[in-house]
């Protein structure tokens, strides 16, 4: 329950990956495992983690198919963008 | 310390044995301490002309180039001993060979002790001219392949049937087409192939039989857009002067071109062509069928803004991916005159020419008619004015004549277009400076009496007469006319006849002085060429505009009709020249008489053998290329060995020697106005210098000068770099059989993992434990 909560805690440091992990971790035991105490808050922790690594997840998704499509056309922004710019092609 | 011209052995150590010969030549200088180092060169039996120089940052300036790099032989297994072939000097360099690893895998994949798999399946076509990318500022042109290379199953169009089956009907797209020079030069055929989108690769082949009548790669109007017609309202914008140009060169290709020079390997093309592929009755033959792989990546894409933005754009392993194209131009004045003296309005006469062509294709630009003919009359002719110098400086109305070589001016004038601009900066030739005592005096654009032009200048039979185009220059009319009736005729020659132009609606040709022209309007400007509104060239700025194109033969008694036709011309524009400065006797215009064998001579040179006596003398030593140097101008980081060669020869035409040695031969830094130079064990002294051909749109780092860029007025070229150019050929088997292939290998493989996972497990029932004891 102490890792669930410190792992929610700090995934708002833009780190959606530990949310994910998060929520697979704890998963057993928030919702297949027979009730015991402390099992309300680690149902609340994984929900939580879940919706924000979701978030995270279309909002990079969306990012992502934005700039590989319009990189070329971007021109000049793009070029600074880019990493690793291909060669020989717009 | 140093390296001289010549061939030299050079040793490296090596523990490791290869069989074959993976050497990089390294020439490293000691800078106060520090070594910079240029890396040359490759290994076994190939030749390279690759050039380096250093820039204006050391206070000393050398070049060298390697010529080749041969003989590379193991000496008991311990070392390699490489011979390289230099031309050029440097004082303050080394040359260093080292055993590249990274060059042994790639050799590797060369070699022909066929123990490899790789030699079993691909043939190399060797001698293969590629054709590559070169922007500007809004454009792609040429060719480019996929980074892996195109693949393309071979087919020969040579009919109209055939063309269809590639574009339409042939099921095995995509293809790579072979094709010879007769249906390449139809633009039609190249655009509806290129359209089809069913082709990879175009393999233009060399044909010895086929003779063309008219082959350009060049636009029907050179450099439009640039000069003095820029306004497309204007009729005179895009005038046809190149009727027979179809283009080529100027279009974007998505899939790479080769040019197949060898007759050998046109055969084995062919050849593989006809016994697999060729369809029997209209009906496709089946797999496998004979395919190519076309390798000319080109790193650079879009336009040459965004190439150079995206060479500085921050990144983890900075590369170069284009360079602005550019050169040197090459120039000179008849008396070296001290800025104590400057020039008065319209006193000095400027006589020009322009040194490079271009084509579609890699290393071969022969320019015979596009660049050598007018290069060769200008030689001659400040020949004939240097043996009568001294006379001349008595001269009232002229005060010097200056001579100038342009190089890049068949990319909207590259070269001109910077001496324009560096004499409107107040900068030619040199820019004033106070830490120098005697300086050359400025030559601004307001001094210059008469700019003379050759351009284009191969004629042949009785009839046809050299056209003077000229823009206010009636004067120089008159007299070049009057000059060409009075010279005596050399012996068998026609007269050579000069005509004005008189299609004034047309204006002048694509020439340099449209660049000297378009900043001063009233500057008396005049083209000499061979044709009157359309080219007379039928294969300008192409890769058959060659020796026999224009008809000339070295040396053959009865055919010396080009050479005596320049010689008598170079001798009437001297002649001209030498009136015009208003000497009080006749005698010195008599003096002047065409040599036809000297011209044919220099013909020889520039269009036929690199290695040709005259060069030699000029590079001091006989180890040069037997094939002429190309004409094309590339790019400006690299040194063009035709620039040094033709500086040196003028060099020799308008220097003094002087008795100096080798060690004193050196430039003096506080008397501008003269060069030492060091040419066939000889020191002259010498006006003839030269400076950066670079579009005054790049600063001189190659990076972009923006007011210039936007200014529309100057070339905005800039060529790919590329990294490799292969051609290979092999059998490929249906799309059917690769899969298989692929899914065998994956089934054994799997199969392996089981067997020895169940050999594991049951180990101890297959392999008894041996006893104690038993040996």
């Amino acid at each position: 329950m102490y890792l669930c909560r410190w792992y929610y805690l700090a995934g708002f440091l833009f780190l959606p990956f530990l949310w994910a992990i998060n929520s697979f971790w704890f998963y057993h035991e928030a919702f297949k495992k027979p009730p015991f105490q402390e099992q309300k808050d680690i149902k609340t922790y994984v929900i939580r983690s879940a919706i924000g690594a979701s978030i995270w997840f279309i909002g990079l998704l969306a990012w992502i198919i934005t700039f590989q499509i319009n990189r070329s056309s971007w021109g000049e922004l793009g070029d600074q963008l880019s990493f690793v710019i291909p060669t020989g092609r717009a | 310390m140093g390296i001289k011209g010549g061939k030299e052995d050079v040793t490296v150590r090596q523990t490791t044995y290869y069989n074959y010969c993976p050497v990089t030549v390294i020439v490293a200088t000691e800078v106060r301490g520090c070594y910079s180092s240029v890396i040359i060169g490759l290994g076994l039996g190939r030749r390279f002309v690759i050039s380096w120089s250093y820039s204006s940052h050391f206070s000393f300036v050398e070049w060298v180039i390697l010529l080749s790099v041969e003989d590379c032989y193991w000496v008991e297994n311990r070392s390699v001993t490489i011979r390289v072939t230099w031309i050029g000097e440097s004082q303050h360099s080394e040359i260093f060979a080292l055993m590249d690893p990274y060059q042994a895998v790639q050799m590797n994949e060369r070699t022909t002790h066929g123990d490899r798999t790789n030699t079993k399946i691909y043939e190399p076509v060797t001698g293969a001219l590629a054709c590559f990318r070169r922007m500007n500022k809004t454009h792609q042109i040429g060719c480019s392949s996929k980074l892996t290379g195109n693949v393309g199953v071979l087919h020969l169009v040579d009919s109209d049937d055939a063309l269809n089956w590639v574009s339409r009907d042939g099921p095995h797209s995509p293809y790579i087409v072979l094709v010879y020079a007769d249906r390449f030069v139809n633009r039609t055929t190249m655009i509806q192939l290129r359209d089809s989108g069913r082709v990879s690769g175009v393999l233009l082949l060399n044909s010895k039989t086929l003779k063309l009548d008219a082959f350009s790669e060049e636009n029907t109007c050179p450099n439009r857009g640039y000069g003095l017609y820029t306004d497309p309202k204007d009729p005179r914008y895009c005038e046809p002067w190149n009727s027979k140009g179809n283009g080529l060169l100027y279009e974007e290709w998505d899939f790479p071109i080769f040019y197949v020079t060898d007759p050998t390997q046109v055969e084995s093309l062919t050849g593989c062509f006809s016994h697999f592929n060729e369809p029997v009755n209209g009906t496709a033959r089946d797999w496998p069928l004979c395919a190519a792989q076309l390798q000319s990546h080109m790193l650079a894409a879009v336009d040459s803004e965004t190439c150079i933005r995206r060479e500085n754009v921050f990144s983890l392993q900075p590369s170069r991916i284009c360079d602005p194209m550019g050169g040197r131009n090459v120039w000179g004045s008849l008396f070296a005159r001290s800025q104590q003296q400057p020039y008065s309005n319209n006193s000095v006469i400027v006589i020009g020419a322009r040194l490079d062509s271009s084509s579609m294709f890699d290393q071969l630009t022969p320019g015979a008619d596009s660049a050598v003919t007018a290069l060769v009359a200008f030689l001659e002719t400040i020949r004939h004015l240097t043996s009568v110098k001294n006379d001349l400086l008595a001269s009232k109305t002229i005060e010097n004549v200056y001579f100038m070589l342009f190089s890049g001016e068949a990319f909207d004038y590259i070269g001109s277009s910077r001496i324009v601009f560096d004499m409107k900066s107040n900068r030619f030739p040199f820019s004033i400076s106070d830490s120098t005592t005697s300086q050359p005096a400025i030559l601004k654009l307001e001094n210059i009496k008469y700019f003379i032009e050759f351009n284009q200048v191969a004629l042949k039979g009785k009839i046809p007469p050299y056209y003077v185009h000229s823009l206010n220059a009636d004067g120089f009319f008159t007299e070049i006319q009057n000059q060409g009736q009075k010279i005596d005729r050399p012996l068998k020659f026609e007269q050579v006849k000069i005509e004005k132009d008189n299609k004034n609606s047309q204006g002048l040709p694509p020439s340099s002085v449209h660049s000297f022209v378009t900043h001063r309007d009233d500057l008396p400007g005049v083209v000499i060429t061979n044709h009157n509104s359309s080219y007379r060239n039928m294969f300008h700025n192409s890769i058959y505009d060659s020796a026999s194109a224009i008809n000339y033969e070295y040396s053959e008694a009865h055919n010396l009709d080009v050479q005596g036709k320049i010689a008598t011309l170079s001798a009437t524009v001297a002649r001209t020249i030498v009136s015009l400065a208003n000497l009080p006797s006749e005698e010195i215009i008599n003096s002047i008489v065409p040599d036809v064998d000297y011209v044919d001579e220099l013909l020889h040179c520039y269009l036929e053998a690199g290695n040709c006596l005259t060069f030699q003398h000029m590079i001091g030593h006989d180890q040069l290329p037997s094939d002429p140097f190309p004409t094309y101008v590339g790019v400006y980081n690299n040194l063009n060995p035709l620039a040094i060669l033709t500086q040196n020869l003028l060099s020799t035409y308008q220097g003094v020697k002087v008795s100096k040695d080798l060690k004193e031969c050196k430039r003096n830094y506080d008397n501008q106005t003269v060069e030492y130079v060091w040419i066939n064990e000889t020191c002259y002294e010498t006006t003839v210098n030269w400076s950066l051909a670079l579009s005054p749109a790049f600063e001189t780092d190659g990076r972009i000068s923006w007011s210039e860029w936007n200014s529309g007025m100057y070339s905005t070229w800039t060529e790919s770099v590329w990294q490799k150019f292969t051609v290979r050929i092999f059998l490929k088997p249906s799309r059917t059989h690769e899969i298989l292939t692929i899914v065998f290998g994956a089934l054994v493989c799997l199969l392996s993992f089981i067997v020895i996972g169940w050999v594991s497990k049951k180990s101890d029932v297959i392999f008894p434990s041996r006893p104690d004891g038993i040996c």
